[in-house]
């Protein structure tokens, strides 16, 4: 359907962590997360940011198809940013880049 | 239950600059090697997939032979890291991988046809029948490969 698959993602740290992330700093702790559970090999692939908002630091991650599983699962073991404990929340995950905007989950009745 | 299957893999390991002649590694260096090359290239999960079931053994110094058992999925990891192996016990080295079986019987095959082949070719530069025979000892001496059954 989508070569693609695009992900809403947070970073939440355990203790209150003070310091602004810039996007470049977000994008290199995740590549980093890949590159320690499944090497250069899969750390080669382009995991891109499109969008990263330093204040709550969430961003919109897009990444191959074939490679969406690996990258969850990096997020999901990845437990640490410059030695602070964090982790990564997913909030949607989607080959739809529009179903980020809203989709039937986020409707009011 | 179903039997789990295995891949067995002979490699050559060629320090550079030094093609020919013997080359003494210790039991366990290609082993490690293998390790971190997988580390680097596949992650903390090809590390955990490739360790069951895996073993390494350096053969033969005359022929720089080495045999390698894995299983078979993970033996993709291993397949694609050999070659990319750059340096064993801080030596500029390269591997190359001869054949890959399915038994260790077909292994054997190859490797003792290969032996007989190297066999010949370094009797040419040898003169008396002893050093020979001795030469022959050495190089079809498989005993320290059977343990990997």
């Amino acid at each position: 359907m989508s070569k693609y698959y695009y992900l809403d993602v947070s970073l939440d740290f355990a203790e209150p962590y003070e310091t602004e992330i810039t996007g470049v700093y977000f994008k290199k702790n995740i590549v980093s997360a890949v590159n320690q559970l499944f090497g250069e090999v899969a750390a080669a692939v382009n995991i891109d940011i499109l969008k990263y908002n330093s204040a709550n630091r969430r961003a919109v991650l897009r990444v191959p198809k074939t490679h969406y599983i690996k990258l969850r699962s990096s997020l999901t073991l990845c437990g640490k940013f410059e030695g602070h404990p964090c982790a990564y929340t997913v909030h949607k995950a989607t080959p739809l880049l529009l179903a980020l905007q809203g989709d039937s989950r986020d409707y009011t009745y | 239950m179903v039997r789990h299957k295995n891949r067995y893999m002979v490699v050559q390991i060629n320090e550079t600059g030094k093609e020919e002649g013997k080359l003494k590694l210790k039991a366990a260096s290609l082993h490690e090697a293998i390790i971190q090359k997988v580390q680097q290239l596949h992650g903390d999960f090809g590390v955990a997939a490739i360790r069951a079931g895996f073993t390494a053994k350096y053969f033969n110094e005359h022929t720089r032979v080495a045999f390698v058992r894995t299983r078979r999925g993970p033996h993709k990891f291993v397949c694609s890291a050999i070659p990319c192996i750059k340096s064993i016990e801080n030596r500029n080295a390269v591997v190359n991988i001869l054949y890959v079986g399915a038994t260790i019987r077909q292994c054997f095959y190859f490797l003792k046809n290969y032996q007989q082949e190297k066999f010949d070719e370094y009797c040419v530069k040898l003169k008396t029948d002893e050093e020979k025979i001795n030469l022959k000892k050495e190089m079809l001496n498989f005993e320290n490969v059977l343990a990997i059954l």
